[in-house]
């Protein structure tokens, strides 16, 4: 379980102390016994699903003037752009 | 001015009759804030410049008559995970402590575009997942009745500030309850509208299929009147629908538009003709005694008012916190994806490469219950597991929404309580994470269905902490279980409110 939760936590890009690790290991654990009553539902899709409606507007593209206010509360920013780390490494 | 502030509706008419102006009454309602805040903790940001400045500005839009509905000049509490403008917005989480939104949640905006006033944002669990505000990155907060224990959860903050008078109305959001359960736990009124009557656009996510924003308020007169302004269909959310009454016929669902104010719905209080059902598994061994016969109790006096009540069976109960928790921790660890540290939020100071950088932001940033549900949902997503739990998950949630539409065919609302027991004492839920989930057994299952649900103070516990009766309604059927709290109301009479001493309180 412990190897489970330490590659879920990779997928999820969260990283978890060791403390934290214990502690995850025991409520996942509890979460899944519990949901686990589910698992006596009939597989495949209800046939009753209800019937949902798209809904569509135009795409319309619209300068609402917010950019550099919306730059103002990133982390790092510079010249109106937002600051992140080399995304490539060099090898 | 006192008694003013125990109806939102007459204080905005003294407000609009000159008696009083919005400046008197901000200042009124910053100085009850800064009397209980130090013990309750409600707020996270009291917007005391801000709120007097916008007082000026609805003065005069209310002197020239241009603002008169029925709200213009009401201040109000809106929960910290609802977007303002200019005004800090923090989800209660060290992530964004500092975040500033750009724009209002629509909801917001018809606020301010019908006069009112927004004074402050509401404490709540992290990113609204819990069920009694302790998560909360910036501190825990009572419950006003009994400041050992806590308000409910997630909006917490709103519903106590509403119960200790400190505003009259106020916004929560509610995913799995966290609108009626507080308000339970906090003797007020809380609506959670139909999936689709308000819009969601500006509501920081949690669970996209299952968040609502709903009202909170001191009565269900209140509560009807602050939905008429929040309601509506809108651009910037696709599931916001017109108002409208939906009929069923075989399979198709065909729409009629109502114009009639969800206010109007609550001078019905005649229930002739109207047929309530409690499901039995709503009142099972689990349920506080106390509880379970406020309930009954509830239900016995809808009857004066004309209703047929009876008691049913309400299959699929058992699945719905099962299915409740995989399906929402699913959406909630796709919706905090974006919380990277790049265009918002929390960054970590120190970090080799990118990846690291995300890493560590997002690790700084939640708090423990949000990295739990963020690993369980991502848990249940996983290939290899997905079948298992978030397919059959989704497949209970359908089960669950024909269950209550088959209940429909025979009732009009369905009575529950609110809540299986009243307020918790102070930690004592967060050191056993699933009996808290377990505690949210009665509000889950509408937000699966999409319903519109009500809670309504019925009775006081023998330790004198208040309990919730709970009316669910068909979708968009709002008007429904607004009359039928509204004839609860009028039976049960005026509830108490923490303020009032010991004595005065009904045996």
């Amino acid at each position: 379980m412990r190897e489970e939760i330490i590659e879920t936590a990779r997928l999820a890009q969260l990283d978890f102390t060791e403390d934290e690790l214990t502690q995850a290991e025991v409520q996942l654990g509890r979460m899944l016994a519990y949901v686990n009553r589910l698992s006596k539902l009939p597989a495949g899709e209800s046939e009753d699903a209800p019937a949902h409606v798209n809904v569509f507007r135009e795409d319309v593209v619209r300068d609402e003037g917010l950019a550099t206010e919306i730059i103002a509360g990133a982390p790092e920013a510079r010249e109106n752009q937002f600051v992140v780390p080399k995304t490539f490494a060099n090898e | 001015m006192e008694k003013l502030f125990q109806d939102a509706l007459a204080l905005s008419a003294a407000v609009r009759g000159g008696e009083v102006s919005v400046t008197e009454v901000v200042e009124a309602c910053l100085s009850r804030i800064e009397k209980s805040e130090p013990a309750l903790h409600g707020f996270i940001t009291v917007d005391a410049e801000g709120a007097l400045s916008q007082a000026k500005e609805m003065q005069k839009k209310i002197s020239s008559g241009e603002m008169r509905g029925p709200l213009a000049g009401v201040p109000i509490a809106v929960k910290d995970n609802i977007s303002t403008w200019g005004l800090r917005t923090t989800c209660a989480s060290r992530m964004l402590a500092d975040y500033v939104p750009v724009y209002d949640a629509t909801a917001v905006a018809k606020l301010r575009d019908a006069g009112m006033i927004v004074i402050g944002k509401t404490n709540l669990d992290e990113f609204a997942m819990g069920s009694t505000t302790e998560t909360s990155f910036f501190g825990v907060m009572k419950n006003p009745w009994d400041l050992s224990r806590v308000p409910g959860g997630s909006s917490g903050g709103s519903c106590a500030s509403v119960a200790a008078g400190e505003v009259p109305l106020a916004l929560g959001t509610d995913t799995g309850g966290s609108i009626r359960q507080p308000s339970a736990f906090c003797g007020v009124v809380g609506l959670k509208p139909t999936y689709g009557t308000v819009s969601r656009s500006g509501l920081i996510a949690y669970a996209s299929s299952m968040d609502h924003i709903g009202t909170i308020a001191g009565s269900v007169r209140e509560c009807a009147a602050l939905l008429d302004v929040i309601a509506g269909k809108d651009e910037k959310d696709s599931t916001a629908a017109e108002r409208c009454k939906q009929s069923k016929q075989g399979n198709a669902y065909t729409d009629h538009t109502d114009n009639t104010t969800f206010l109007s719905s609550t001078s019905q209080t005649d229930l002739q003709g109207m047929k309530i059902g409690v499901p039995q598994q709503y009142l099972s061994t689990d349920v506080n005694p106390q509880v379970k016969d406020a309930v009954l109790a509830a239900a016995g006096a809808l009857t004066y008012a004309g209703a047929e009540v009876e008691m049913f069976d309400l299959p699929m109960t058992d699945e719905a916190i099962a299915a409740y928790y995989v399906i929402a921790c699913a959406e909630a660890s796709a919706n905090l994806a974006r919380f990277d540290g790049v265009k918002y939020g929390h960054r970590a100071a120190s970090y080799q490469d990118l990846h690291e950088m995300v890493r560590r932001s997002r690790s700084e940033g939640f708090g423990a219950e949000v990295k739990q549900r963020i690993l369980l949902g991502t848990y249940v997503l996983r290939a290899g597991f997905y079948e298992d739990y978030y397919l059959k998950a989704q497949l209970a949630k359908e089960q669950i929404a024909k269950a209550f539409a088959e209940a429909f065919e025979r009732y009009d609302v369905i009575l529950t309580p609110t809540a299986p027991t009243t307020a918790p004492k102070l930690g004592e839920s967060l050191a056993d994470p699933l009996a808290m989930y377990l505690g949210d057994v009665d509000t889950v299952a509408v937000n699966l269905a999409g319903l519109p649900a009500i809670s309504v103070p019925c009775g006081l516990d023998s330790q004198g902490l208040p309990i919730g009766l709970q009316i669910i309604g068909n979708h968009f059927r709002e008007d429904q279980i607004l009359r039928v709290a509204s004839a609860y109301e009028a039976i049960r009479g005026e509830f108490m409110s923490p303020c009032d001493t010991a004595e005065e309180r009904p045996s």
